[in-house]
């Protein structure tokens, strides 16, 4: 081919691509939590989601979201997502009896009246949408079925827990494990910003079915 | 480039940035440093019958990238490349970016070449899964390549089950070199009293498809290098390029071609091609086997190179890597290319 030909070739793919990116399709619904795991790991292994905090994953976003080619609505629904489950800064309140409305995207409704005390919390969900709740938020580390082999697994270190068998499951009171969800502790983010209460201790009840605690 | 350039275009950069910050200040909290460095030990067969092995240390990288959130829409971001223990400084990119348009992303200033993926999104050390550059990156397009000019990109989702299409479009200064002495990494070079040698922009541009597992993508690149020196015409170099990769659980399955025209003063072409397959799997202990093969084909030339790398890699953790290859030179002949190498290589990412 000589290098003429190939520079028509060339022009006549680039026009084409034009062409082809002007009838573009709708977006799809997946959570921030979702599209982190699908893009964010395929050239490199995952930084600890609570390693910065907000603002900085703010920056890092506008840098990588460059890299991976993510839609506005892409980038929004992963900074989200990061910046909700960022690791907190040191004067910033640890009240989680609150739920900050950071993100829209991924919460769902309140589904009983706020009870201040964590402790106290009664458990009542709709299994559907708590389904909802587990899938947008927990399956792409823990998994489908909790064994720790979401599709962002292999790119985390340490990997995510097996829910199925997790001793801090099985051994945590239910107050203590809300707790645990809500703040995180080690590579386990915590999840107060993007989850309300009463998603977060309804996934508490997920977790002790997937442990196989009644 | 020299020192006093570097710290000039350090200066520009940043002062751009600050000017743009400085009337409402509302984001300078908003700067994150980060960055990469590597410490590599190297023992490498020679053509030199008196040391047939050479071995060295090398600080290959030691770089640091700046990324600042100025506005919604307005963003910059540098990466100062200190190499090989400092004999090498430069500017890898340094760019503004826009992005208050759907689906368009604009950048204005120095960026990586978005061609095929290694160039642009492979290279780094905390990245690539094994130690070296492919000798399809070397031989066949002048890896790791960046320019000034603009660059338009963006993607969309297809569907409801995470499959996208991406684009990247650019256009730039372009390579530039002495069209009888230059090799092809040495095109890169840039050249601060007249960056654009030859006064015409070098267009490019990739089609990306990704779904749930895998993607791929073609990359066009063409453009004038040089002129001749007689009749002033101008004497173009392009590329062609393909890549895809598959991803199941820890399995990482990746491959790039290459495609190179390059035209020469006597009226012939330089062509050459080259590809490289990878295979790594990280396992649940962090440790990764990788094993690549690479192949260039000059065409019409006695020394081709066909390498095959294996090697592993081991994760301490999310940030540090230790990497161990060991790369066969499977073609007789004294191309360096060819040459056995051992290469040993501990990364961090900051």
């Amino acid at each position: 081919m000589t290098s003429q030909t190939r520079k028509t070739a060339i022009l006549i793919g680039l026009v084409g691509l034009a062409v082809l990116l002007m009838g573009r399709p709708a977006l799809a619904q997946e959570s921030g939590a979702e599209i982190w795991g699908r893009t964010c790991n395929k050239c490199h292994r995952a930084q600890p989601v609570n390693k910065y905090h907000a603002d900085e994953w703010r920056a890092i976003m506008r840098h990588m979201a460059l890299n991976a080619r993510l839609t506005p609505a892409e980038e929004e629904a992963v900074t989200e997502f990061l910046m909700s489950v960022a690791r907190p800064v040191a004067d910033a309140s640890t009240d989680r009896s609150e739920t900050v409305a950071l993100s829209t995207s991924g919460r769902l409704p309140d589904l009983v009246s706020t009870d201040p005390d964590l402790a106290s919390y009664v458990i009542q969900y709709d299994s559907l949408i708590v389904a909802e709740a587990y899938k947008r938020q927990c399956v792409v580390c823990h998994g489908a079925e909790g064994e720790g082999d979401g599709p962002a697994a292999p790119a985390l270190k340490p990997r995510p827990s097996d829910l199925t068998e997790s001793e801090l499951v099985s051994e945590m009171p239910d107050a203590e494990l809300l707790e645990f969800l809500s703040k995180g502790k080690g590579a386990m983010p915590g999840f107060a910003k993007i989850l309300s209460k009463q998603e977060l201790s309804a996934i508490v009840g997920v977790l002790r079915d997937l442990n196989g605690v009644e | 480039m020299s020192r006093t350039l570097f710290v000039r275009c350090v200066l520009i950069v940043a002062g751009g940035l600050a000017l743009v910050v400085a009337p409402g200040n509302v984001h300078a909290q908003l700067l994150k440093l980060s960055g990469y460095a590597d410490l590599e030990w190297t023992a490498q067969e020679t053509n030199d019958p008196e040391d047939e092995w050479h071995n060295f240390f090398d600080n290959h990288h030691f770089n640091l990238i700046g990324i600042a959130w100025v506005t919604d829409d307005l963003s910059g971001a540098l990466e100062v490349e200190y190499e090989h223990a400092g004999e090498e400084f430069a500017l890898e990119y340094g760019y503004i970016s826009y992005t208050g348009i759907p689906y368009l992303r604009l950048v204005g200033g120095k960026f990586i070449v978005p061609f095929n993926r290694w160039n642009k999104d492979l290279h780094p050390t905390f990245i690539s899964k094994m130690p070296g550059r492919p000798p399809v990156y070397a031989n066949v397009f002048p890896s790791t390549y960046s320019d000034v000019g603009i660059w338009a990109s963006g993607g969309a989702p297809v569907g409801q089950n995470g499959n996208r299409v991406t684009y990247d479009l650019y256009v730039v200064n372009g390579l530039k070199g002495d069209p009888d002495e230059s090799g092809f990494r040495d095109l890169r070079g840039n050249d601060r009293e007249k960056p654009d040698r030859d006064d015409n922009k070098a267009v490019g541009g990739r089609l990306g498809f990704e779904l749930a597992n895998a993607s791929f993508g073609v990359s066009g690149y063409t453009g004038d290098y040089a002129k001749t020196e007689d009749t002033g015409v101008g004497l173009g170099i392009s590329f062609v390029g393909v890549d895809a990769d598959y991803h199941w659980q820890g399995l990482e399955l990746r491959g790039e071609f290459v495609s190179a025209s390059q035209d020469l003063t006597s009226g012939e072409n330089n062509d050459r091609s080259g590809y490289y397959l990878q295979a790594a799997y990280l396992t649940e202990v962090d440790f990764e086997p990788v094993i690549r093969f690479t192949a260039v084909d000059f065409e019409g030339q006695e020394d081709d190179a066909e390498e095959l790398g294996i090697g592993f890699n081991y994760y301490l953790s999310a940030s540090g890597t230790v990497r161990v290859a060991y790369l066969f030179g499977l073609e007789d002949s004294e191309f360096e290319t060819n040459n056995d190498k051992l290469m040993t290589q501990f990364v961090v990412v900051f």
